[in-house]
């Protein structure tokens, strides 16, 4: 026979005990600083090698200064970028554009497929969308094993989504709808119980982000030999470095002087919308494992991919010139044969579906270690690659900037 | 979905335990029933056809069994379930042994392409335990098909068990169909669920980052490899450890009893004695309907084999686990021959020992076979004593985590029949859900969710 603690009252001390502390994470919620509203974050003001640094703000908030920005922006780019953030550290560069013709809109905060259809719908029906060509990423089947074509990531805010809900043409598509908004408000119901989005909410006031020279601060660290203290860097680890400047334990000048520490400057973002992202340069990649491609798609899968890929370019193209390209970029693999992996299939049957759909597939290149900054990054050397077949189509052709 | 989640602790579980206790008595199973498919089939409806399906069957042929009385029938009640199991579970795994082709393949593409149920062996168990039961006369069989339904896919021990007997279920299920007062010690059940939520969120998943910290790959000593194997052992039980204690709490405030799943198995003095401890409601099941049923004792070491092939089995399509159950048949047999040698070991050299063992065969359930023989290589070559992987801090956190599994004996703590002052703290209880929850985003699934 098992005895419990004294009955009487441990049920209602618990219940008080737990409600009041779920408070705290209620009310860091409430004072979370919303990056969407903030006009003061105007990229266009960057100079070259500028970049809002964003380390300490959550992700969600980095998200809300890219779309803010495009919310805002008075002068529209040429070309922009969307999907999920495999590819944020795509540059104008990259494809041969200047920072003004090109903005990398990746990762609201990293949106599956449908989220996209939402995202472009939403900046359609504000007339934001990019002038002339939309480079829309889809995820690499692999990765993630399939989930990201038909599911929800809770990436866009709860408006931008809700706001697309008019695409749904029958109940099937309510009931998956639904379902997935359901998922995109647990989504945001887990960004609230999330200890350092609960210290970002509480001990943070919004000064997460400055603009500060990232090149120039590269050059810095790349030449330093100092390492922080130790103490220092496991709290780096643990507490968002926005509250440790806050406290005084870090200065923004630390960001640059401390090699180790270069990590701070994750993430930052760049007038093109690219986010810089630099510790993964320093070594190698490693291939992706074949236990890493599990299958998470099924049977008539394809159908909706196809529905959605349908709809992002009838969003894209309909009553403009406005011209649209989708792309599957490859992960670093060491071995053959991928293609035999079944969300590779599901992708081919959806892509099949679709013919008239410009697609630029370079899964095969799986092999090239020089285009990948880890299993799943790319490289500038694999953006030229697609910057030459999307010239070769005639697609960034009659981008005016164009200077490649 | 998951226990170790804001969904399942904020939404799901305060709405289906409101509704519960607050609907007609009758319509508490049917509650049950909902609440549970709705848990189970949150992430696909697939598994939850086969789940209902696997159900259907075993209600049917219950009922046609003892009519007819026929091997036939038990037979095929059996079958489904164990069927349904191969084509999820082991078909890819035979076809890649057969060298199938892409063609053949695709004949199965259905089965290949989704993903795996979770806990399959868990439900396929019960309900093939069920269907044996009734056939033997140990249960007769069930005709509320809803209490059938309630018991084999109840939330709580649904994906990892433990695996319950319909006999052990069944009559407590009667009571909370007919009985408006329920004799819930809801002090123990937070006392579980908080206890266990703290021990897979905070003990299992920072034992997996000091798992995942270790790269056989890129050099590596062998007390690098010796506290990477010894991290994965702390964390398979702890994680395993601590969903059979949600699962016992949660089951408390719905009024069900579940079984105790574990008895502080690292303790355990040999192999056998380990078997005891570990996973106690698998090894009773393959004990009663595998292992007696091949003659028992009378061939005591081909059937010993045989059994712990099938643990491993059970444990996974692949012939790591195959291996690793072998390995474990090996050494209750060596224990089994030289029990009276083992036997005068003392006490504490004895429980190192075996705990010994078991850690050494744990990678066996992540990694193949020849990483595997890569990583006890390097372990017993002791060729390079320092450390590349882990420092200070990792070995103090193995070292608490030991003191709490060797040490803290759980009849005082945990399952204590006096107070054990502020482990019993409804204060501490409800700061360890609430850490936890903070900590959720970062939790992993449940090993035993693929099983």
């Amino acid at each position: 026979m098992i005895t419990s603690p004294p009955r009487k009252t441990y049920s209602i001390r618990f219940l008080l005990t737990l409600g009041l502390l779920m408070l705290l994470p209620l009310v860091a919620a409430m004072r979370m600083y919303d990056f969407r509203q903030d006009a003061a974050l105007d990229m266009e003001q960057l100079k070259p090698g500028e970049a809002f640094v964003s380390m300490g703000a959550t992700q969600r908030q980095r998200g809300q200064v890219k779309i803010g920005h495009l919310e805002r922006a008075q002068t529209l780019p040429l070309v922009g970028a969307f999907g999920p953030h495999q590819i944020f550290n795509m540059a104008a560069e990259d494809i041969g554009l200047d920072a003004e013709s090109f903005f990398n809109g990746t990762a609201t905060t990293n949106p599956n497929l449908p989220e996209i259809r939402d995202y472009l719908y939403h900046l359609k029906t504000l007339g934001k969308l990019p002038s002339e060509l939309v480079i829309v990423h889809l995820f690499t089947p692999a990765n993630k094993w399939g989930r990201q074509y038909i599911e929800y990531n809770g990436a866009n805010p709860l408006d931008v989504s809700w706001g697309a809900a008019g695409l749904n043409e029958s109940w099937t598509d309510w009931l998956s709808f639904s379902a997935n908004m359901a998922d995109t408000a647990m989504q945001k119901l887990k960004e609230i119980f999330n200890y350092q989005n609960v210290l970002i909410g509480l001990l943070a006031d919004g000064g997460g982000f400055q603009v500060m020279n990232i090149d120039a601060c590269v050059a810095g660290f790349e030449q330093a030999a100092s390492r922080p203290p130790a103490a220092l860097w496991v709290l780096t680890k643990i507490v968002p470095t926005s509250i440790l400047v806050r406290l005084g334990v870090l200065n923004t000048k630390d960001y640059c002087s401390f090699r180790t520490l270069h990590g701070m400057l994750d993430y930052s973002i760049f007038r093109d919308g690219r986010q810089f992202y630099a510790p993964f340069y320093l070594e190698p990649p490693k291939p992706f494992q074949d236990a890493d491609t599990k299958n998470r798609l099924q049977f008539g899968d394809d159908k909706k991919m196809a529905r959605y890929l349908d709809q992002i370019y009838r969003i894209v193209t309909d009553g403009s010139d406005r011209k649209i390209v989708f792309y599957i970029p490859p992960v670093y693999r060491a071995e053959e044969p991928y293609r035999r992996k079944i969300v590779d299939q599901i992708m081919d049957a959806a892509l099949e579906r679709m013919p008239r759909l410009p697609v630029i597939d370079h899964r095969s290149l799986n092999l090239s270690a020089e285009m990948f900054v880890d299993r799943m990054h790319m490289t500038s050397a694999y953006f030229e690659i697609l910057a030459k077949e999307l010239r070769q189509k005639g697609l960034l052709s009659s981008v005016r900037n164009e200077q490649g | 979905m998951l226990f170790n989640s804001i969904e399942f602790l904020i939404i799901f579980l305060p709405v289906i335990l409101f509704v519960y206790h607050t609907v007609p008595v009758r319509a508490r199973l049917l509650v049950l029933c909902i609440g549970s498919l709705y848990f189970y089939g949150r992430a696909d409806w697939v598994p939850l056809l086969f789940l209902v399906l696997s159900v259907i069957w075993a209600y049917g042929l219950g009922i046609l069994s003892v009519r007819f009385h026929r091997g036939l029938v038990v037979g095929l009640a059996v079958t489904f379930p164990l069927l349904v199991l191969f084509l999820f579970r082991y078909l890819d795994f035979a076809l890649t042994n057969i060298g199938a082709g892409d063609s053949t393949r695709d004949v199965f593409y259905f089965f290949l392409s989704v993903s795996l149920p979770a806990g399959i062996s868990f439900y396929s168990f019960q309900v093939a335990a069920y269907s044996i039961d009734v056939y033997d006369g140990v249960d007769p069989p069930e005709r509320n098909f809803i209490k059938l339904l309630a018991f084999v896919s109840f939330f709580p021990q649904l994906i990892a068990g433990p695996i319950m007997r319909y006999d052990q279920m069944s009559g407590q299920l009667d009571h909370v169909n007919a009985h408006r007062s329920l004799d819930v010690d809801w002090a123990k059940a937070f006392k579980f669920v908080s206890f266990g939520l703290f021990g897979k969120v905070v003990v299992a998943d920072v034992c997996a980052g000091m798992v995942t910290r270790f790269d056989l790959a890129t050099g590596t000593s062998s007390l690098d490899a010796f506290l990477s194997v010894l991290s994965y052992s702390f964390q398979i039980y702890f994680d395993f450890w601590a969903y059979s204690v949600i699962a016992i709490g949660l089951g408390e405030m719905f009024g069900l009893r579940l079984v105790k799943n574990f008895n502080e198995p690292y303790r355990a003095l040999n192999m056998r004695d380990f078997w005891r401890r570990w996973h106690l409601t698998l090894s009773s099941w393959l004990r009663d309907y595998f292992y007696i049923r091949i003659g028992g004792n009378r061939r005591y070491y081909r059937n010993i084999l045989l059994v712990f092939a099938a643990v491993g089995l059970w444990h996974g399509a692949g012939w790591n686990f195959i291996i690793w159950g072998l390995y474990h048949g090996f050494w209750v047999l060596v224990y089994a021959t030289g029990k009276a040698y083992w036997d005068r070991l003392p006490g504490w050299l004895a429980i190192a020992l075996t705990f010994l063992i078991v850690t050494l065969g744990w990678p066996l359930f992540y990694l193949d076979i020849g990483p595997y023989s890569d990583v006890i290589i390097t372990i017993f070559s002791f060729s390079d004593l320092s450390l590349h992987f882990y420092d200070f801090r990792h070995i103090l956190l193995l070292g608490i985590f030991s003191a709490w599994v060797f040490m803290a004996r759980e009849s005082n703590w945990l399952y204590n029949h006096r107070l054990a002052g502020i482990l019993d703290s409804p204060v501490l209880h409800a700061g360890m859900v609430f850490v936890a929850m903070m900590f959720v985003n970062w939790s992993k699934t449940f090993i035993y969710f693929r099983f």
